[in-house]
């Protein structure tokens, strides 16, 4: 069964980025929004709704005097995405073997 | 919800474009620590080589152990997420690639005679060829900050005249450290 969570085309992009990173790698918010090429608004929102499903954790800190938003994916994300991967994968190769 | 061929292979597409992108970043960053390593050896190593000239040849050897050292450190904390599996094995290789590229800076430096001038701009630009070569295969960025590493040494070498160890100190540690910021913005 799809994740409708992570279903989403930003919300997937997100937790791919999050899942390539190591399992204790943070990402900036201010990096994950140039590599998704979005706006804040709707960077956070997205990672909102990742966050309610605990699929992420979301750290706001100081980095110095700078306020700093940083996320990572939990062990709960990280399975709910390689299931949802899985999921994709099993469309295209049941679509490939009933292509005659 | 249903989800279709198409749906599916273009949000794999995505999926797979934002990892090779990470991927990449995360490979930049992990260079990024050689070169804060190494730039910080060389900016204070060059610094006490132009002061205590006559205790030279000593400070290097505490130097070059400490980056050994420091490589070897920065190998297992960036391995720290990675299976135990093949651990020792990763270690060799990193311990055996510092003494291969220290072994055969080494011998050419004895074989061919260099001079002090010749033996300070060897080493900084023998790391940036070899990060150069690293950069083509891994990204143009790398290359670029290898350049630009390796330029900056070549100049000292002909321009900075008795203040080639000041030069290699703050241009060259200096340019590593500033690549390092610069793989990682």
């Amino acid at each position: 069964m799809p994740d409708e969570i992570i279903h989403q085309s930003m919300r997937l992009k997100i937790m791919a980025a999050l899942n390539a990173a190591g399992r204790n790698d943070w990402i900036e918010f201010t990096r994950m929004r140039s590599l998704l090429e979005t706006t804040d608004g709707n960077l956070g929102a997205h990672l909102e709704t990742l966050s309610k499903a605990g699929y992420i954790g979301i750290d706001k800190r100081f980095d110095g005097k700078r306020p700093q938003t940083r996320v990572k994916a939990t062990a709960a994300g990280r399975k709910a995405f390689a299931d949802h991967l899985a999921f994709l994968r099993a469309i295209l190769d049941s679509s490939q073997k009933d292509t005659p | 919800m249903t989800v279709d061929r198409d749906e599916a292979s273009a949000l794999l597409d995505d999926v797979e474009g934002i990892e090779s992108r990470i991927r990449q970043l995360l490979i930049y960053a992990r260079i990024s620590d050689y070169l804060f390593l190494w730039g910080a050896i060389w900016a204070f190593g060059f610094t006490a080589n132009y002061i205590w000239h006559d205790r030279a040849q000593y400070l290097w050897y505490v130097l070059q152990a400490v980056g050994f050292a420091g490589t070897v450190a920065i190998v297992a904390w960036h391995r720290r997420d990675a299976p135990a599996k093949g651990g020792a094995y990763i270690f060799a290789r990193a311990a055996l690639s510092v003494i291969a590229v220290v072994g055969f800076g080494t011998l050419w430096s004895v074989l061919l005679d260099m001079g002090w001038r010749e033996q300070v701009t060897f080493w900084p630009t023998l790391l940036a060829f070899i990060l150069f070569l690293i950069g083509l295969w891994i990204g143009r960025t790398v290359a670029l900050a290898a350049l630009a590493i390796f330029a900056i040494s070549l100049a000292g070498y002909f321009f900075a005249g008795p203040y080639l160890l000041l030069w290699m100190a703050a241009a060259t540690g200096g340019s590593m450290i500033a690549g390092g910021f610069w793989l990682r913005r």
